[in-house]
């Protein structure tokens, strides 16, 4: 049987409808899922929130992705983070390879290095180190200088690891750090992630 | 004239349907902040305006709070304070980092203090903004966090560290206390 004229529009417009808060809910939540927004800053390969922008007046879209993501911060007058997924050539962190995290103590009163897996979760290891700190990282002979070593295989030495995980997250806390660390955050004060095999 | 009137009319509907579509863009991004604030409040603890101590992050206890950070213990509060005053009080580790952080209900960051602004011990009454309650009249201003929503969490973060004997931390953690004062 033929729906009428009035019917079919009437079925049209509903179908609209529906298409249009489908298209509204589906595109923002592939906003929050690409983890982009106008709020990071780029240094190297490291993102952290912009100069001008915190964690708590940021647009909505990066308030979104913050409270899915990484929920519960601090705004930057206690804490900066920093996070990456890639190395420093840029090429996303393979779970499966070895890397070499080089960097320098930070002027701060804690900071630490954390990796975590696709979910934003501590990676389950048989060691049960998740991450390195001013504490307990063991430093070069020049009492500064670090090597931290990102590896599903057991290192000898402040062993990061990374068996099980499909992805890598890595972020870095810099709790209270100096005016001088916090007015020249730039790709040398940074650690650098190579790749090693 | 009809076939204008179509067209119009058929433009309007279209409009009308990306504006419709923009709409839930924005509806959606703001209220996932809510969302991620009740489903975790209802994940970790039914209960408002009591503590939960929650031990060393590990891979194993913390699968609902994404980025935890291990060096640190954590304690929250689900704080519900309609019409209502919350007094928190504690103690303060002297020798290592600790803070009190209160998120609203969208789950962004309003006030934090550590322990380099506590002596020892902590006392603050948390109330909602704009709030003319009398339990606030002879309480400094220093002491009063005002919460530009009725809920939240409080969240408090000890930096476990070689400096600090680890069990001692853990009393510290306990020995904080949430009070609902009524009028």
């Amino acid at each position: 049987m033929a729906l009428n004229t009035k019917t079919q529009k009437r079925i049209i417009l509903s179908l609209s409808v529906i298409a249009a808060i489908a298209a509204g809910i589906g595109s923002a939540v592939y906003s929050i899922r690409t983890w982009k927004n106008s709020s990071q800053d780029n240094i190297g390969n490291w993102q952290t929130i912009g100069k001008d922008k915190d964690v708590n007046n940021a647009d909505l879209l990066s308030i979104a992705q913050i409270s899915v993501y990484a929920t519960y911060p601090l705004t930057k007058k206690e804490v900066i983070y920093l996070n990456t997924s890639t190395d420093s050539d840029g090429n996303v962190i393979d779970p499966k390879s070895d890397y070499v995290i080089s960097g320098k103590k930070f002027d701060a009163r804690y900071w630490s290095i954390t990796a975590y897996d696709q979910d934003g979760f501590l990676i389950k290891n048989p060691v049960e180190k998740y991450s390195y700190n001013f504490e307990d990282v063991k430093y070069e002979k020049d009492s500064t200088s670090y090597k931290i070593n990102l590896s599903a295989v057991k290192k000898d030495s402040n062993w990061l690891p990374t068996a099980g995980a499909q992805k890598i997250g890595l972020v870095i806390r810099l709790y209270q750090p100096s005016d001088e660390l916090r007015n020249n955050l730039n790709k040398e004060s940074l650690p650098i992630i190579q790749k090693v095999k | 004239m009809s076939t204008t009137k179509n067209i119009t009319r058929k433009g309007i509907y279209g409009v009308a349907v990306v504006l419709l579509a923009v709409v839930f863009y924005y509806l959606t991004i703001w209220v996932t902040p809510y969302y991620v604030q009740n489903k975790i409040a209802s994940q970790r603890s039914p209960d408002v305006n009591t503590l939960r101590f929650a031990k060393r992050p590990s891979p194993e206890n913390n699968r609902v709070v994404p980025l935890p950070n291990p060096d640190f213990l954590y304690s929250s509060i689900n704080y519900d304070i309609k019409d209502s005053v919350l007094k928190i009080t504690g103690k303060v580790p002297d020798s290592t980092y600790w803070s009190i952080a209160a998120y609203q209900s969208n789950t962004t960051n309003f006030f934090v203090a550590n322990d380099s602004q506590a002596d020892g011990n902590f006392e603050y009454y948390l109330a909602e903004e704009g709030s003319t309650s009398a339990l606030l009249k002879d309480i400094p201003k220093e002491k009063i966090i005002y919460s530009p929503t009725a809920s939240g969490l409080i969240l408090f973060r000890y930096l476990i560290s070689k400096a600090y004997p680890f069990n001692t931390l853990v009393d510290l953690q306990h020995s904080v206390k949430a009070e609902k004062l009524a009028e």
